[in-house]
C-alpha cells in the first residue's frame, strides 16, 4: 500500500504541536515525540522510495512519481505533492540524518529546559522534506520559512557540555541571511507568478517559454541567490561558518545534512525544471556548474587552513555542497551518477563526524585540531570510527564518494573539459591534505593520555553508518535501481553501474 | 576625513544595490500583474460571476473567481483561497508562527535566569486606563472572536481575529502590570488548536474525496452567506483564531519577562 505523501508533512506537525502539551506534563518525555515523529516520517519515506522501485511500471523515457494534492482540488488548482525518484531518495536520505541526530542526542541532558532542540530539529527536517516534495512555488517558499525559522532556534541554543550562553552571533547572521534569502526567493516567486498566472510548478514549466527573458533571468538570479544562501554556495555562505563554530554537533549536522541540502535540491528544482526551458542555451547550468566547483575549491580550502575542528567539517561540507551542484549541473547519466553517490556518501559520513567531534567537545568555545591528538591511545573506538568516516567523505575506497567522483572524473574528462578536470583535482588534493593532517593527529599511541568514553548511542549510530556506507562502498549496484531513475528524471539515459564496476 | 573614507569604500556596495534595484524595478514594471492569461480562456459573452465549465480552464485565479462559493460554500473569495483552494499554504504559515512563538520562548528561558536577580520596578497604571482598559477589553475581545466567526462571509478571520484578540490583551497587560494568563493555559490552547487545524485536515483525508484538508461537506450545511455554512471553513477558521489569539498573547507574555 502506498502511504499518502502528504503524511511527511502532517505527521511532524502533529508531534510538534503535541510536543509542549507533552512537555506540561513531562519534560523528559516530550524529547521522545519528536523522536516517535521522526521515526514515523522514516517509515512512510522508506515505503513510499520502495513503492518508487518496485510496484510502479517503469518504462524508457518516463520516470516514476507518487502524487497527492491537497484541499480538494486538482492540480493546478490545489497545492500538490510530488515524490520523484531524486526527492524520494533525498527525503529518506534527510530523515535518516534527523533520526541519527535524535536518537544520538536523545540520552544527553544537555539543557533542561524543554524538548525544544529535539522539536525544531524535527521542524527543520519536516519543511526540508517539505521543499523537496511540493509541486508548487509558494508552497516551497512556505517550508523555505519553516526551515529556516527552525535553523535559526536551532542555531541560536546553547551549545551544551556545560556551556549556557546562546550562539547569538551565529544565529543572528543566520536569521537576517535567510529572511533576505527568502525575500529574494519570494521576489521571483511573485514575477514568476505574475508573468504566467500559476504558482504550480508543473503547469508554470509549461507557461515560462512565453515570457519575457529579462523577467526570467531577473527571476532566475534571485532563485539561485536565494537557495544558495540556504544551499552555502560561494560567495553566499559567509554566515555559515559562524553556525558551525558555536552551535552544538546536532544542529551542525541538520545545517550540513538537511538545511543546506534543501536548499541544493530547491535550487536544482527551480532552475532545471522551470528556468532552464525559458532561457536561451545552457547559461542555467554553467552558471551552477561553475559556482559548484569554485564553491568546492573554496571550500576545501578554507577547510585545509582551518584552525577549529568545528569549522573545519563545516567548511568541509561547504566544499561537498559545491561538489554535488557541479555533479549535478554537469549533467549526462555521469554527471548525475556521481552527484546521488557523492550526496550519499556525504549523508553517511558526515553525521558521524560530526557526533564524535560533538563528544570529544570541551568546554572552551574554540575546538582545536590537537583535541584529536593520540585519539587513538584514548579510545580506539572514537578513532576507529573517525578513521573510517574521514576516509569515506576523501573517496577511500570502498565508499560511495570513490564512485562518485569515479563518474565525475569520468563525466568531465568524456566532454574533454579538462579545466573541470584540473580544478576537482585541486580540490580533492586539498581534502586529502586536511584528512591527512588530521589522521596523523589520530594515529600516534600516547599511552599516557586520559582514556576517553564514547557514549552507547554515538557508538551504535556511527558504527551503523560506517557499516552501511562500507556496504554501500563495497556494493554500489544496490543503488542502482534508484539511481536510474533519478537519471530518468534528469532525462538521461541509464548506464549499467554494475557493468562498469 | 573618517566619514569620506568610509563613504568610498562603501561606493561600490551602494553601485551594486542600485543596479540590483533597477533590474527588479524594470522586471516588475515588465510583468503586467493582475492582467492574466484570463481572455484567452473566457467563454464568449462571459458575465463576471457567471459560473464557468471547469474543464476548460486551466489558470488558477480564473476558477477561483468564478466558481468558489460553489465549490467550497464560501462567501468570501479570499478565505475560499487562503482556508480551501491553498489551505495547505495556510497550515505551513500557522506552523511558522507556532515555531517562531514557541523559539522566542524557548531562547527566552535561557537568558530569564540572569533577570530574575534584578526585579524589575513596576509602575501602576494611572486610572484612566486601568478602569478604560476594563470598559474595553471584553469589547475587543467580542469584535476579534466576530471577525473570526465571519471570515467565510465577510473581510477578516482567523489571522485577523487572533490579532485582535492579542491587542486586547496587550492592552490588559498595560493596564494592569501585576496580572496576566497562566502560561500553562496560553500553551494547552495553542497547542490544542493546532491539532484541531490538523484534525479537520484529517477529516478530509477519511470522508469522500479522500485529500487533506478537503472540504467535503461545503454544500451540506446551510447555504452561501450564512453563518452556518462552507462546511469545515469556518471550523479551521475559530481552530486558527483560537491559536493566533493565544500565540500572539503568550508571545506578549513572555517579552513581559514574568511570565512562567
Amino acid at each position: 500500500m502506498t502511504p499518502d505523501p502528504v503524511l511527511l508533512i502532517v505527521i511532524p506537525l502533529l508531534a510538534a504541536f503535541l510536543t509542549p502539551l507533552v512537555a506540561l506534563g513531562s519534560k523528559k518525555f516530550a524529547r521522545y515525540v519528536p523522536l516517535i515523529g521522526v521515526l514515523a516520517m522514516g517509515v512512510v519515506s522508506l515505503l513510499l522510495l520502495k513503492d518508487l522501485i518496485e510496484v510502479q511500471p517503469r518504462t524508457y523515457g518516463a520516470y516514476n512519481t507518487i502524487e497527492s494534492t491537497t484541499g480538494g482540488f486538482q492540480p493546478p488548482f490545489g497545492i500538490s505533492l510530488i515524490v520523484t525518484p531524486l526527492g524520494g531518495l533525498i527525503t529518506f536520505g534527510m530523515i535518516m540524518v534527523a533520526l541519527y541526530v535524535l536518537v544520538t542526542s536523545i540520552q544527553k541532558k544537555e539543557d533542561d529546559k524543554g524538548p525544544w532542540f529535539e522539536m525544531m530539529a524535527m521542524m527543520a527536517t519536516a519543511g526540508a522534506v517539505g521543499m523537496v516534495i511540493t509541486g508548487d512555488l509558494f508552497n516551497m517558499f512556505v517550508f523555505l520559512e519553516i526551515t529556516s525559522i527552525s535553523g535559526t532556534i536551532l542555531a541560536a541554543l546553547p551549545r551544551g557540555n556545560g556551556e549556557k550562553g546562546l550562539n547569538w552571533k551565529g544565529a543572528a547572521g543566520y536569521a537576517v541571511i535567510s529572511a533576505l534569502a527568502s525575500f529574494l526567493i519570494l521576489a521571483a516567486i511573485a514575477l514568476l507568478y505574475g508573468a504566467t498566472s500559476t504558482l504550480n510548478i508543473a503547469q508554470m514549466a509549461e507557461r515560462v517559454g512565453s515570457i519575457d527573458t529579462f523577467v526570467a533571468g531577473t527571476a532566475l538570479l534571485l532563485m539561485i541567490i536565494g537557495f544558495g544562501i540556504e544551499a552555502e554556495i560561494f560567495p553566499l555562505n559567509g554566515w555559515a561558518p559562524e553556525v558551525y563554530r558555536g552551535s552544538r554537533w546536532g544542529t551542525s549536522t541538520i545545517f550540513s545534512g538537511i538545511i543546506g541540502k534543501a536548499g541544493l535540491i530547491a535550487m536544482l528544482k527551480v532552475v532545471t525544471v522551470i528556468l532552464a526551458p525559458a532561457l536561451e542555451g545552457n547559461i542555467a547550468m554553467d552558471i551552477l556548474l561553475w559556482g559548484g566547483v569554485i564553491t568546492f575549491i573554496v571550500g576545501e580550502a578554507a577547510a585545509f587552513t582551518s584552525k577549529d575542528l568545528y569549522r573545519l567539517w563545516g567548511f568541509s561540507s561547504i566544499g561537498m555542497f559545491g561538489l554535488i551542484l557541479a555533479a549535478f549541473s554537469l549533467g549526462g547519466e555521469n554527471g548525475i551518477y556521481a552527484a546521488v553517490l557523492i550526496m550519499i556518501g556525504h549523508l553517511i559520513s558526515k553525521p558521524v563526524l560530526f557526533s564524535l567531534t560533538g563528544a570529544m567537545r570541551h568546554k572552551d568555545r574554540d575546538l582545536p585540531l590537537s583535541v584529536l591528538d593520540g585519539l587513538m591511545g584514548k579510545s580506539r573506538v572514537t578513532a576507529f570510527l573517525f578513521i573510517g568516516a574521514a576516509l569515506m567523505l576523501l573517496g577511500m575506497p570502498p565508499s560511495p564518494i570513490f564512485w562518485g567522483k569515479y563518474f565525475l572524473f569520468s563525466g568531465a574528462g568524456g566532454e574533454s573539459n579538462w579545466l573541470l578536470v584540473g580544478l576537482l583535482i585541486v580540490g580533492t588534493l586539498l581534502e586529502a591534505g586536511y584528512i591527512g593532517k588530521l589522521l596523523w593527529r589520530v594515529l600516534p599511541k600516547k599511552e599516557e593520555a586520559k582514556a576517553f568514553k564514547l557514549p552507547i548511542t554515538t557508538t551504535v549510530m556511527a558504527l551503523i553508518a560506517v557499516a552501511l556506507g562500507v556496504l554501500l562502498g563495497a556494493v554500489p549496484g544496490l543503488l542502482q535501481d534508484i539511481i536510474d531513475l533519478v537519471v530518468l528524471e534528469f532525462g538521461g539515459a541509464i548506464i549499467i553501474l554494475a557493468g562498469v564496476i | 576625513m573618517m566619514e569620506r573614507t568610509t563613504f568610498h569604500r562603501s561606493l561600490p556596495a551602494i553601485a551594486l544595490a542600485l543596479l540590483f534595484a533597477a533590474t527588479l524595478f524594470v522586471a516588475f514594471v515588465e510583468v503586467d500583474f493582475g492582467e492574466p492569461r484570463i481572455e484567452e480562456e473566457l467563454p464568449v459573452n462571459y458575465q463576471p460571476g457567471e459560473e464557468i465549465d471547469t474543464e476548460n480552464i486551466t489558470t488558477p485565479g480564473l476558477r477561483y473567481l468564478a466558481n468558489s462559493s460553489e465549490e467550497t460554500g464560501s462567501a468570501n473569495l479570499v478565505t475560499a483561497v487562503v482556508v480551501n483552494y491553498r489551505g495547505f499554504d495556510t497550515l505551513g504559515e500557522v506552523t511558522i508562527l507556532f515555531l517562531a512563538a514557541t523559539g522566542v520562548g524557548a531562547l527566552l528561558s535561557f537568558i530569564k535566569d540572569d533577570d530574575e536577580k534584578k526585579k524589575k520596578k513596576i509602575l501602576p497604571p494611572s486610572l484612566i486606563l486601568n478602569k478604560g482598559a476594563r470598559l474595553v477589553l471584553p469589547l475587543i475581545i467580542l469584535f476579534g472572536v466576530y471577525v473570526f466567526l465571519h471570515g467565510h462571509l465577510s473581510p477578516g478571520g482567523g489571522f485577523q481575529g487572533g490579532v485582535i484578540i492579542a491587542s486586547g490583551m496587550l492592552l490588559f497587560y498595560i493596564a494592569e502590570p501585576t496580572k496576566g494568563a497562566s502560561h500553562k493555559v496560553i500553551s494547552i490552547i495553542e497547542s490544542t488548536a493546532g491539532l484541531a487545524f490538523i484534525g479537520l485536515g484529517i477529516v478530509g483525508l477519511m470522508t469522500a474525496s479522500k485529500i487533506f484538508l478537503a472540504n467535503d461537506f461545503a454544500g451540506d450545511w446551510g447555504e452561501v452567506g450564512m453563518l452556518v455554512s462552507a462546511g469545515l471553513l469556518p471550523l479551521i477558521y475559530i481552530a486558527i483564531g483560537f491559536k493566533v489569539g493565544s500565540e500572539m498573547t503568550g508571545l506578549v507574555e513572555k517579552m513581559r519577562g514574568d511570565g512562567s
